[in-house]
């Protein structure tokens, strides 16, 4: 049984592409309706579903940034009503796609390419290089950042950059977890990796930065998943599908 | 009535370089003849008038031989272009027939004038043999007729050189025009809004059909409403406000709950001239940039007043604001930030120092005011509107 989730803004588009979803699929079963990105990204984590419907314009986590999130096997087909850049890259990197308003034809092309590729895995390098591609995270050209300044209370921390473990996104702020202990920024992660040295930080995850000279090794566990070991940090880190092929054995 | 517009038409269609022509070879035939006859009878006035002729009946002895050869060059002229459009690639004919460049100018040039040549030797050939005398001799002999002729030749190719200039010149313009309204067009009837809205009726046309008619009905409005302001260069502030009432039904159609809007202006603000299509991309971003990343949603307000001799619009939104931390959706449309540098240019063009555009942050970081400044005027249809 596959198992799929939908995520739109607007709900009666949700339940209308699931509705032709199931007329042309009808052992898919649709466990979630997520109304916004947020939701979508804790039920693709908590349920596992074998396929996620992202609508790439949501409130909260947009679909693109759902799918940079994800570190389970599921397989992400964006939908779109129109938006020019990414669907030259979604075609350009043979990714899924679905278009609104959903044409019968076209959906059950999708359909079938689903059914049939849900034995292979999906491409991921190819959606790493789009989903970094379609968020413009280019990195600045000019001086990198070198130092950090968080603020603590009433005090402020000048802090090395290469004495940062990782960045990690908390809600509103950025967790610095440095060598002197843990800090707060405002600057988010997408930001940060514009400013930093991309051969030594390296984005694995929606919401994690990592500093590779901090790196001590991965671990694979019984789902798959990927993990990061930190030199010098107890907890391990998530490495969202889309990056996973960034730390491929030699 | 439609002999005359056939006639037209086969005129027109002599002049242009394509594969397939929709009016009658017959027709066509029928008015290179007549351009044939006109030119063979404007040479011959032209000579009489200006050349000396000195035998007795030379106008009634060559005008059948004149009208013969004119006959000759007329219809190897049409006859070589036609020939052209079968034989030439297609793209080479498109290209040639577009006056856009220098280029496919003197190509066409040349080949009318290479098939003007062959006319004339066909011409010189055939008829004296039809009329029994030597036509081309006796042209000859004329040195006064030949310069003459010379001259009108030269004359025609500038009279040609110029009209050509001028049909480049006008639709370059006319090429530029169009573009800067296509623009705008496409910055109004955005593809995203048009598919989504499409998409939107498509599925509400099952669960809620009464709510699908609804929003069929506000996005024609919004269209329509959107094509008469195309049309014109300014606009009064009562239109715009009209056209953003209709885009903001449209979006909370969609949105239901997570957008709530008002719009408030006095009745002299709305009087006032302003150019067309100013509102609309601020509150395009008040929605895209402000308010549809929020989880919540939030509420746009539009207000205008005149102090001063001044116009203020005030586009004021309460979500993400400008520098939010999480605001890294606004990402996701580049080409974003061009709105307001594109309004600003705008506004400058038109007004000079006089007019301004500024985004602030509200306070706390929550949500963002676009505020627009121009010189008050009031429309005078609008004022003789208001009061009748």
């Amino acid at each position: 049984m596959t198992r799929a989730l939908i995520a739109d803004d607007e709900p009666h588009l949700a339940l209308y592409l699931r509705d032709q979803l199931l007329a042309l699929w009808p052992e898919l079963q649709v466990i979630h309706v997520a109304r916004n990105g947020v939701d979508a990204a804790a039920r693709i984590a908590e349920l596992e579903p074998e396929i996620a419907f992202l609508d790439i314009q949501m409130p909260g986590l947009s679909g693109l940034e759902v799918a940079q999130g994800i570190e389970g096997h599921t397989r992400v087909v964006f939908v779109t009503a129109f938006d020019e850049f990414a669907l030259q890259a979604f075609e350009h990197a043979a990714l899924d796609y679905v278009l609104k308003p959903v044409s019968t034809d076209r959906l059950a092309r999708t359909v079938a390419r689903l059914r049939c590729a849900s034995t292979t895995p999906p491409p991921e390098a190819a959606m790493a290089q789009v989903l970094q591609q379609l968020m413009a995270t280019a990195t600045l050209p000019g001086p990198r950042l070198r130092y950090i300044l968080a603020s603590q209370g009433e005090r402020s921390h000048h802090l090395d950059v290469a004495n940062v473990r990782f960045f990690q996104a908390d809600d509103k702020y950025t967790v610095v977890a440095s060598v002197d202990g843990e800090f707060l920024i405002r600057t988010p992660i997408t930001e940060l990796a514009a400013q930093l040295d991309p051969q030594q930080f390296r984005q694995v995850h929606r919401s994690t930065l990592v500093n590779l000279a901090w790196l001590e090794g991965t671990r694979r566990d019984e789902a798959s998943r990927l993990w990061l070991r930190m030199r010098g940090h107890a907890s391990e880190l998530p490495v969202s599908r889309a990056f996973v092929h960034l730390f491929k054995a030699m | 009535m439609t002999g005359k517009t056939t006639l037209l038409r086969g005129w027109r269609s002599l002049w242009e370089l394509r594969p397939h022509h929709d009016v009658s070879l017959a027709a066509r035939l029928l008015v290179a003849s007549l351009i044939a006859i006109v030119l063979a009878l404007g040479l011959m006035a032209f000579v009489a008038i200006f050349g000396r002729v000195d035998r007795q009946g030379w106008w009634w002895a060559s005008m059948l031989p004149n009208i013969g050869i004119c006959l000759c060059i007329v219809h190897t002229l049409f006859g070589v272009l036609r020939l052209a459009e079968r034989v030439l690639p297609a793209p080479l004919v498109a290209r040639m027939s577009e006056v856009r460049d220098i280029r496919a100018g003197m190509a066409l040039s040349s080949l009318s004038l290479a098939a003007i040549i062959l006319g004339m030797t066909i011409g010189f050939t055939i008829v004296p043999m039809l009329v029994g005398f030597n036509v081309w001799g006796m042209f000859i002999s004329l040195p006064a007729a030949l310069t003459k002729f010379a001259v009108f030749i030269l004359f025609v190719l500038g009279v040609n050189w110029a009209w050509w200039r001028s049909r480049l010149r006008q639709q370059q313009l006319l090429g530029e025009v169009t573009q800067a309204r296509l623009r705008l067009l496409q910055g109004q009837i955005e593809p995203h809004l048009l598919f989504n809205t499409l998409a939107n009726i498509q599925s509400l046309m099952d669960y809620d059909p009464p709510r699908a008619k609804r929003m069929l009905e506000t996005f024609s409005s919004y269209l329509r409403a959107s094509l008469s302001q195309l049309r014109q260069g300014d606009s009064t502030l009562e239109a715009e406000l009209d056209m953003a009432g209709q885009y903001l039904s449209l979006l909370q159609i969609r949105m239901e709950d997570r957008l709530r809007f008002r719009i408030d202006a006095s009745e002299e603000a709305r009087l006032a001239v302003m150019p067309t299509l100013m509102l609309q991309p601020l509150l395009e971003n008040a929605i895209h940039h402000g308010l549809a990343p929020k989880l919540e949603g939030g509420s746009v307000l539009v207000q205008a007043s005149v102090t001063g001799g001044r116009l203020q619009v005030r586009v004021i939104d309460d979500g993400i604001g400008l520098h939010s931390p999480g605001a890294s959706g606004r990402q996701l449309r580049p080409g974003a930030g061009m709105a307001l540098a594109n309004l600003r240019s705008r506004l400058k063009a038109q007004y000079g120092e006089q007019a301004s555009l500024r985004l602030l942050a509200r306070d706390a970081g929550a949500g963002a005011e676009a505020v627009l400044e121009l010189p008050y005027m009031r429309c005078a249809a609008a004022s003789s509107q208001a009061a009748a």
